[in-house]
């Protein structure tokens, strides 16, 4: 097996072409590490996750996605489906079956995948609910879940294969204190106990900090820095300390290309000029 | 400050005579990309309702949300379209003298054209909607997604068994729709009016033939099943991810399933006449 679990060459990609998400990136994963992928809203963190996991495909001749040494580029349905199985995912608002308990949405890969007795099965679940402190809800709905208790169960649901390589979109948002320490701790330790590979997709640089081993900064499409957590808090770079110490001034915008103001309301113009 | 930003020429209108071909032409460019991307994934979901088999407590399930819970409204439909039918062809026949024949006419309007028809378009806007709605929320709030990114195929765990369930559901509710049209038609011609009870028994029973006349509606039926059920979930499928987007996508189903009953009811009858 290759060292880089995850190798992305010059990666570009746009939903619609006049607005690229990704621009040209290039990073690389080791195996049995943790880790972030940083940066502003809309930066293309999740577009990066969903490229990772095939479910956006980058057209022709835009780079080259390597994941487990399968060229994403050029995989076909059925050994997507053969490396999904090795892959575990945490969506950004859970994704849980809404027709379905806590029980059976984390039993819902296992019972796909395996031939495991219920009586197995019904033990992993337990666990895996156990250790994200949810077993005694396993007989609610999503429905009747809090968004916090409900990212906890998609957790427990993402690992419940134990998954060579998890992915994490946004898994502290909307989580207390408590549940936000525990689960930073628990995906630390569910790394090193399953030997896998893990990439977190967060803003919340305190707790990513304490956990991850190295960590992407991205900006609008691009990787502007990377290090580990004590480089990136050491680091003089504008865009990484404006980043890590949350300054409102610096290199990164805060406001989205747009007209310039006075052009938006039209300043100047007498209304009844005004061209509509 | 914000960056600035071009304004894009192509937010002005075009006004010369290739943007004027432009607009016309692109109804019809997306009209046949949609009947393309449309008979795709029907194949698609067809391929996998073999596998659906695998899992007939999903079947059992959705023929319980889209067939039994349509029930009711079948059957309170059905009790009512057989009195008016009744009345109606009491109306008419007494004129001539003809009573004697009400039954088999409503017999035949029910069995060949009424029953799968009404209970197509009462279908359509009972389960077919809801399956619409089901799988746009499934999509909106990343159900589907997950489903693809656990390596599970969504068309065959969550469109291919309803696909069967509407097919095998459509055809039974419109057996229970004929039946109980005939009880309104006895209930208000015999029972309230008083025809004789044997002569309108014994007129369907002698003039209605089963395969050529009850088994006509019932194929009818089976295919009406199969086209509603997969406009809806095409509906669903490839509806815009949002609130407003599921509300367009189900607007959406009623409208084409509907239209494609009555549609597919004129070609068939068409065929079967001659």
């Amino acid at each position: 097996m290759e060292d880089n679990y995850i190798d992305i060459k010059h990666l570009s990609f746009a939903y619609d072409q006049r607005r690229p998400i990704l621009k040209d990136i290039s990073l690389t994963i080791p195996r049995r590490k943790v880790v972030a992928v940083m940066g502003g809203s809309g930066s293309g963190k999740t577009t990066l996750l969903r490229n990772i996991c095939g479910q956006e495909k980058p057209q022709k001749n835009c780079g080259a996605i390597r994941v487990m040494g399968r060229d994403m580029m050029n995989i076909g349905r059925n050994d997507l489906y053969e490396l999904r199985k090795k892959i575990g995912m945490l969506f950004q608002f859970g994704g849980l079956f809404s027709d379905m308990s806590v029980f059976d949405n984390v039993a819902f890969p296992l019972r796909e995948h395996t031939q495991l007795s219920p009586e197995v099965i019904n033990d992993i679940v337990l666990l895996k609910l156990q250790a994200v402190g949810l077993r005694g809800s396993a007989k609610l709905y999503p429905s009747e879940l809090s968004g916090g208790m409900a990212r906890r169960v998609a957790l427990a649901r993402a690992v419940v294969m134990d998954p060579q390589l998890i992915l994490y979109d946004e898994p502290f948002a909307g989580l207390d204190p408590i549940s936000l320490a525990i689960t930073a701790r628990l995906i630390r330790e569910l790394n090193d106990a399953l030997n896998a590979t893990s990439i977190i997709v967060t803003h919340d640089i305190a707790e990513s900090f304490q956990i991850v081993d190295y960590v992407y900064l991205m900006w609008q499409g691009d990787i502007v820095a990377q290090g580990t957590p004590a480089e990136m808090e050491n680091s003089s770079l504008p865009y990484v300390r404006q980043f890590v110490d949350a300054k409102t001034d610096g290199p990164l915008p805060f406001h989205q290309p747009a007209l310039p103001l006075g052009e938006e309301f039209q300043i100047g113009t007498a209304l009844p000029h005004r061209n509509f | 400050m914000a960056p600035e930003v071009n304004k894009s020429a192509s937010n002005r209108r075009d006004f010369t005579w290739h943007g004027a071909v432009r607009r016309l032409g692109w109804p019809l460019v997306e009209a046949l990309f949609n009947i393309g991307l449309g008979t795709r994934f029907a194949l698609m979901v067809l391929a996998r309702s073999g596998l659906a088999w695998r899992r007939p407590r999903l079947v059992m399930l959705h023929l319980k949300h889209i067939g039994v819970y349509t029930l009711v409204i079948i059957l309170v439909a059905g009790l009512f379209i057989g009195f008016v039918l009744g009345l109606q062809f009491y109306t008419l026949l007494e004129r001539y003298g003809q009573q004697d024949l009400l039954s088999v006419g409503v017999a035949l309007t029910l069995f060949r054209e009424l029953g799968p028809v009404a209970a197509g378009l009462l279908f359509v806007g009972c389960a077919c909607t809801s399956i619409t709605a089901a799988i746009g929320l499934k999509k909106a709030s990343e159900q589907i997604a997950a489903m693809e990114v656990m390596a599970v195929d969504p068309l065959a765990r969550e469109l291919a068994p309803r696909l069967l369930a509407g097919m095998i559901a459509l055809p039974l509710l419109t057996v229970y729709f004929d039946i109980v049209g005939v009880l309104g038609s006895y209930l208000i011609t015999v029972q309230q009016i008083g025809l004789d009870e044997g002569t309108f028994w014994a007129g369907i029973k002698g003039q209605v033939g089963f395969y050529e006349d009850f088994m006509q509606g019932i194929y009818k039926s089976i295919f009406f099943g199969f086209i509603t059920v997969m406009i809806a979930l095409y509906e669903g499928y490839f509806c815009v991810p949002t609130a407003e987007g599921v509300a367009r996508a189900t607007t959406r189903t009623v409208i084409k399933g509907s239209l494609a009953v009555l549609g597919a009811n004129f070609v068939f009858t068409a065929f079967m006449v001659h």
